[in-house]
């Protein structure tokens, strides 16, 4: 054991979601303008796993000596702590779902199957066959001796959800129930509409039915890097708020900026959903002291987990179109069948990047080390930065490793970006504060996909939906075909 | 260092150099993100102020007192009391400007004038209160009271329970305190001398006089293997599991402190064991600032007997 795995071991009871304050609780009164009476004795908690031990300070007890939360790999856990995945049949749900249950969490999920749907509708399937959702969990008890809660439950139904939620009292809830395309939602007016609907309002009801029914689970919000844009200033890409040592001056005045919220600029409309999600998950803690770890992830990429890799019954989706798919999954599917990989415009379009399996290691650190109460925080999710020429070049050198002559293409952007641009990313929370350590590497990341999608039966998928592969779905509303700006074989 | 109700009187308003302290939340955003400024800060005026800061939710009290309606707010304090505040992110500029404006209420020449009076006092003239060394057992409570005692202020004992191997310097007891629920007499004769309790006895305390109070602490695991041999020494035996014992001692601590902030006759001091022995200066100086500045610091310093600490745990 590392020591970095226990990041946790200090925090206390003050942060623990298994404790009830009790006494003189005046937590809504954030501090914005609410006049505190003097009050008298300090604040105690009560442990709901423990009642015997009576009242006591929150302070006093800290997870390494407290006898419910247990040591992993990951950091200290809360015992059989409950956890409420919503979108648990997606990319990401699924392997989290396994994660969590192999590490003792008792895992309950939600999922309305749309993604199943959407990526039909579009004319695409999974690379990696999946099960369903059913036959997911039987081999899930088969294969890793877990047992996983489903109920196919849709974000936006309200009753339902808040029904589950009041049934199940989650510790921690892990938001992925989103839609998470950025060209979709570019598409037409009914996909934005939609987008938008799923995430904006669904988060927003999502909301309301933690501060009824759970208020002291720990809500992990899944944001993206694009909710930053990406500044032609320079100016780097804190974790959501400035450091408290940033100063604005303004004629010869200055003021700090530390703790605010830095600013936005999202890329699509997508991205305007996931950036009102962010006001909305602050705004709640603020106004009824729920609390939540905000993740901008960086562009996803991979299939690769522990427990994914038990059984190919576990399979978690695998999506590669113009849609669904991310850029270096969909780089790997094309250099497979030998379709050239699409660059959008210049390729020096730089964005953060992160392994799935590191990504699952994250979110299930963070779920780890709750937020303290009311409290809001942004980590930046990244381990790498690439541009997509970067990316290209290096698929392409590593298909040549599987004797795959594999060639790069710059089409027009269908895109409305900056092509040229400066990127710094801080991402230090994770690593500094709650123990992430990589445990992937491009390259590694990308041999394991070039191995499963080279499988005759994967390729064959691959094939079937070719043309969803190339860009049809233009930023600017215009139609027509995307030219081809050139086409070249990088050198080995 | 985050401040508890308890510290504030001793580090903030009997401080005798200019205090900034910054009344935060956890649950807001330019508090946590100013926290690495402040401490910086902190590092910067060692040598000329102190830097704490308060919870306000750990501390309701202290934030009513105040009147902190917005965090952070940064409130800073020179002889007790408070000259500037700002509400709100800052720059370091501006903390600095804060302590400043400290720095020039203080009062002149406090120190030397404090230093006259302290030499020319008798003990019961120089602290008018009780002194009280209770703690957890096996926490170098009779180290305690034979350091105060160097330090200048008399025990009061009738040296009932002789020296053993256990404690071979002697108890340290007083027969009377045991029955302090029906006999509180000694009281009487009790300001200015220092008195040994058990810390379940403290809530008896009558309520119209004043009190220091020690309050000896160690790390459970050894108090739990003092004990044993303590125990063993006099042939009893006991079958309770060490982390029954544990869970039985943290239990009762947690009870006491949370009723103890709201007991305004007792002015406490936490002292750990281990850190006494660790840093006898800096402890000592701590302890020192509990009783104004008004103990004999080297004296104390010597009575620290090293060969004590035989039960160390592993």
């Amino acid at each position: 054991m590392t020591e970095n795995s226990c990041h946790n071991a200090n925090h206390t009871c003050w942060s623990c979601p298994a404790v009830e304050f009790k006494g003189h609780v005046d937590f809504r009164a954030c501090g914005q303008a609410a006049f505190r009476k003097a009050a008298q004795g300090q604040l105690v908690v009560e442990c709901k796993r423990r009642p015997e031990i009576g009242y006591f300070d929150p302070m006093s007890i800290t997870y390494e000596t407290c006898s419910e939360w247990k040591q992993t790999d990951n950091g200290y856990i809360l015992d059989g702590m409950r956890v409420m995945i919503l979108g648990m049949d997606g990319y990401l749900g699924w392997p989290l779902a396994l994660k969590l249950a192999k590490l003792g969490c008792r895992v309950y999920g939600i999922d309305n199957m749309l993604r199943r749907k959407l990526v039909e509708e579009r004319g695409a399937q999974s690379v990696t066959p999946i099960q369903s959702m059913e036959d997911r969990i039987a081999a899930a008890k088969a294969e890793l001796g877990v047992d996983i809660d489903f109920r196919e439950i849709d974000l936006m139904d309200r009753d339902a959800l808040f029904a589950y939620i009041k049934e199940i009292q989650p510790e921690s809830i892990v938001q992925f129930a989103e839609i998470p395309s950025a060209p979709y939602s570019m598409a037409d007016v009914d996909k934005a509409v939609n987008t938008i609907q799923n995430n904006v309002v669904g988060t927003l009801g999502l909301l309301f039915g933690v501060r009824d029914h759970a208020p002291d689970a720990s809500i992990i919000k899944l944001g993206t890097m694009g909710e930053y844009g990406s500044p032609l200033t320079g100016r780097p890409l804190f974790e959501g708020l400035f450091p408290g040592d940033a100063v604005l001056q303004y004629q010869g005045q200055e003021w700090s900026l530390g703790g605010e919220l830095t600013p936005r600029d999202p890329v699509s409309f997508y991205h305007v959903s996931k950036v009102q999600g962010t006001f909305s998950v602050y705004e709640a803690c603020k106004y009824w002291w729920l609390r939540s770890y905000d993740v901008m992830q960086g562009v996803i990429y991979g299939n690769y987990s522990e427990e994914l890799a038990a059984s190919p019954a576990l399979n978690t989706r695998f999506d590669i179109d113009e849609w669904w798919g991310t850029v270096v999954n969909r780089f790997v599917a094309q250099a497979v069948i030998g379709m050239p990989l699409t660059i959008y415009g210049s390729g020096n379009q730089q964005r953060g990047y992160i392994t799935l399996r590191d990504a699952m290691q994250c979110i299930t650190r963070l779920i780890a080390a709750p937020p303290e109460p009311g409290q809001y925080d942004v980590v930046n999710q990244v381990t790498d930065v690439f541009s997509v020429m970067q990316i290209a070049k290096m698929v392409a050198s590593i298909g040549q490793e599987f004797g795959l002559d594999v060639e790069v293409q710059r089409i027009e952007n269908p895109r409305v970006e900056a092509e040229e641009h400066p990127y710094e990313v801080i991402h230090e929370k994770l690593a500094d504060n709650f123990g992430f350590q990589s445990e992937s590497s491009f390259a590694e990341e990308v041999r394991h996909l070039f191995k499963v999608l080279m499988q005759a039966e994967n390729r064959d998928r691959i094939l079937e939906q070719r043309d969803t592969l190339f860009p049809k779905t233009k930023w600017s509303g215009e139609h027509g075909k995307l030219a081809v700006l050139e086409t070249w074989k990088p050198a080995a | 260092m985050e401040l508890r109700d308890s510290d504030f009187d001793e580090l903030v308003l009997n401080n005798d150099r200019p205090v900034l302290v910054d009344f935060w939340a956890s649950w807001c955003p330019p508090c946590k993100m100013m926290q690495p400024v402040v401490d910086r800060l902190s590092d910067k005026v060692v040598d000329w102020a102190d830097v704490y800061s308060v919870n306000i939710d750990r501390c309701p009290g202290l934030a009513g007192e105040y009147n902190i309606s917005g965090v952070p707010t940064f409130v800073s304090f020179a002889d007790g009391k408070a000259i500037d505040r700002k509400t709100g992110a800052l720059t370091e500029g501006q903390l600095i400007n804060l302590l400043n404006a400290a720095k020039q209420a203080m009062p002149a020449d406090a120190d030397d004038a404090q230093e006259r009076d302290t030499l020319q006092m008798n003990p019961q003239q120089l602290r008018p209160y009780i002194t009280i060394v209770s703690g957890l057992p096996r926490s170098g409570t009779s180290m305690m009271m034979r350091m105060l005692e160097a330090g200048g202020i008399p025990a009061l004992t009738d040296k009932e329970r002789i020296p053993d191997e256990d404690n071979p310097n002697g108890y340290y007891e007083f027969e009377d305190v045991k029955s302090i629920e029906s006999y509180d007499q000694w009281i009487d004769q009790a300001p200015g001398s220092s008195v040994k309790m058990v810390y379940s006895l403290l809530k008896h305390l009558p309520i119209d006089r004043e009190y220091r109070v020690v309050f000896m602490r160690r790390h459970t695991d050894e108090i739990l293997q003092s004990q044993k041999k303590m125990l063993e020494r006099n042939g009893i035996e006991t079958d309770i599991p060490d982390d029954v014992m544990k869970m039985m001692f943290e239990r009762k601590l947690n009870q006491f402190y949370a009723w103890l902030p709201s007991q305004t006759h007792l002015k406490l001091i936490n002292v750990s064991y281990n850190e006494l022995l660790a840093n006898p200066q800096a402890t000592i100086g701590q302890i020192n600032h509990h009783f104004e500045d008004t103990l004999k610091a080297e004296a104390m310093q010597a009575m620290i007997d090293q060969n004590l600490y035989r039960h160390r745990a592993a």
